[in-house]
């Protein structure tokens, strides 16, 4: 291979025009998703190119540099439909800092020790992890809000009880409207930051923890989350990328499908109703755990920990492929059926109150 | 109204294929890109430099792109 000859590494996966189109749509879908939940599509990028054979490390250095420019994007648009909350933003970035150079240290010692296949068994287990607590949680309030018709969100009785600590330096939030204490802002930061420097996906604390702990709106929260994405996307692809890590390719191929789905997804916020950002984010979370669990034998299998026939495992394979496809697509078709619908009450209702205007 | 269009079609079709031209590039020497944005040290910069680039060039592409096709956001403003 030509490759070899100028040194490249082995790890780097050799491209074809249906792996390109392959990153190229889970890019888009992954841009349309995080534009509308505030997550990383990551979650929905790093096992995508794992399925089609890139290193655990590598997916996850490549992913965060396809982030950081594209939650730039997200947060230039989302902040002039007036959704951000600069000061938390920052705050909550600067934590997360801390936690992705923990994060980081976490994954080289384990790459180091198992090698590839360990890498890839660790961040499969996390997301899983992650996924199944965060995406419950999610997927029961979506279903609550939509139960109740209640279209206006309320502050959980958590969130109420965080802001009534008092415990100094107390910071105001004009976007949550309420004063809430440092030392609760810092460690959602962290974590945020712990878990982005190893599955590429801080959002899934990051926004659960802005709505469920400090009591922001979820269009709040997903915006806001978008600004820590940038700062922490910026630092931890710096780390990354003295590392050699990043498949710079892989990086370019999904941030044009994402730069147009994340601006799509933005603009489809504006559209629908609260209850249905957090369903859909729900729903993805869930579906991608599920995937996420058949592919994990296969990575047994490599450290010997169990043995399993090529078949069986290749089935797996395959079947864990399928439901992230189908999830992914299932999730963009949410989204832009639902911003169609949206766009369209509000053709009707500004018609008609054009014509009461007009009487 | 077509003069309108006109104006919001030059700055689409500069930007895309400016967008397109950097991805043709990028696939020509695409093992040469590799090999410097692996390397670390100060080559770190190559894989960032480039991430910048093209999500500006691209990004303006798009954020073209999608009002043309009838993507744009309902912006609440308050009422005076």
């Amino acid at each position: 291979m030509e490759g070899n000859s100028m040194g490249i590494l082995s790890n780097f996966i050799t491209l074809d025009p249906t792996n390109m189109l392959f990153l190229l749509f889970v890019g888009f879908v992954g841009g349309l998703v995080s534009g509308f939940i505030g997550s990383g599509g990551a979650f929905v990028l790093t096992p995508g190119m794992m399925s089609i054979g890139v290193p655990g490390t590598i997916a996850v250095a490549s992913n965060m540099c396809h982030k950081f420019p594209k939650a730039m994007v997200g947060a230039y648009k989302r902040w002039k439909y007036g959704q951000v909350d600069i000061k938390l933003g920052l705050i909550m970035a600067i934590s997360a800092i801390l936690g992705v150079q923990v994060g980081i240290q976490i994954q080289e010692a384990i790459l180091k020790t198992w090698g590839n296949a360990g890498s890839n068994l660790y961040v499969s287990t996390m997301f899983i992890i992650v996924l199944t607590i965060v995406g419950t949680y999610v997927f029961k309030d979506a279903v609550n809000m939509a139960k109740s018709k209640n279209t206006k969100e309320e502050s959980t009785a958590l969130a109420k009880r965080i802001q009534s600590i008092n415990i100094p330096p107390m910071i105001y939030f004009d976007k949550i409207g309420a004063k809430i204490s440092f030392w609760v802002t810092f460690p959602i930061g962290f974590c945020t930051g712990l878990l982005a420097a190893t599955i590429a996906v801080g959002g899934f604390i990051g926004v659960p923890g802005m709505i469920y702990i400090l009591g922001a709106t979820s269009t709040v929260g997903t915006a806001t989350e978008l600004v820590i994405a940038f700062v922490m996307g910026l630092v931890g692809s710096v780390k990354w990328a003295m590392n050699g890590m990043i498949d710079i390719r892989l990086t370019l191929i999904i941030l044009a499908g994402s730069l147009i789905g994340v601006q799509i997804g933005a603009a489809a916020t504006t559209f629908v109703k609260p209850y249905l950002i957090k369903f859909v984010m729900g729903f993805i979370m869930l579906l991608v755990a599920g995937s996420r669990i058949l592919a994990v034998p296969q990575y047994l299998s490599e450290l010997n920990i169990i043995h399993l026939e090529k078949q069986a495992l290749s089935a797996l394979d395959q079947t864990s492929f399928m439901i992230m496809s189908l999830t992914l697509l299932a999730g963009a078709i949410i989204i832009v059926f639902s911003m169609v619908r949206g766009k369209r009450e509000f053709r009707r209702t500004s018609a008609i109150a054009q014509v009461k205007i007009n009487d | 109204m077509k003069k309108e269009n006109n104006k919001k079609l030059i700055p689409l079709i500069i930007w895309g294929t400016l967008s397109l031209s950097s991805y043709l590039m990028i696939f020509l020497f695409q093992n040469e890109l590799l090999f410097y944005s692996t390397r670390g040290g100060i080559f770190s910069v190559v894989p960032l430099l480039f991430a910048f680039y093209f999500s500006f060039v691209h990004g303006a592409f798009a954020s073209y792109l999608l009002p043309f096709i009838g993507v744009e956001a309902i912006i609440k403003k308050e009422a005076h």
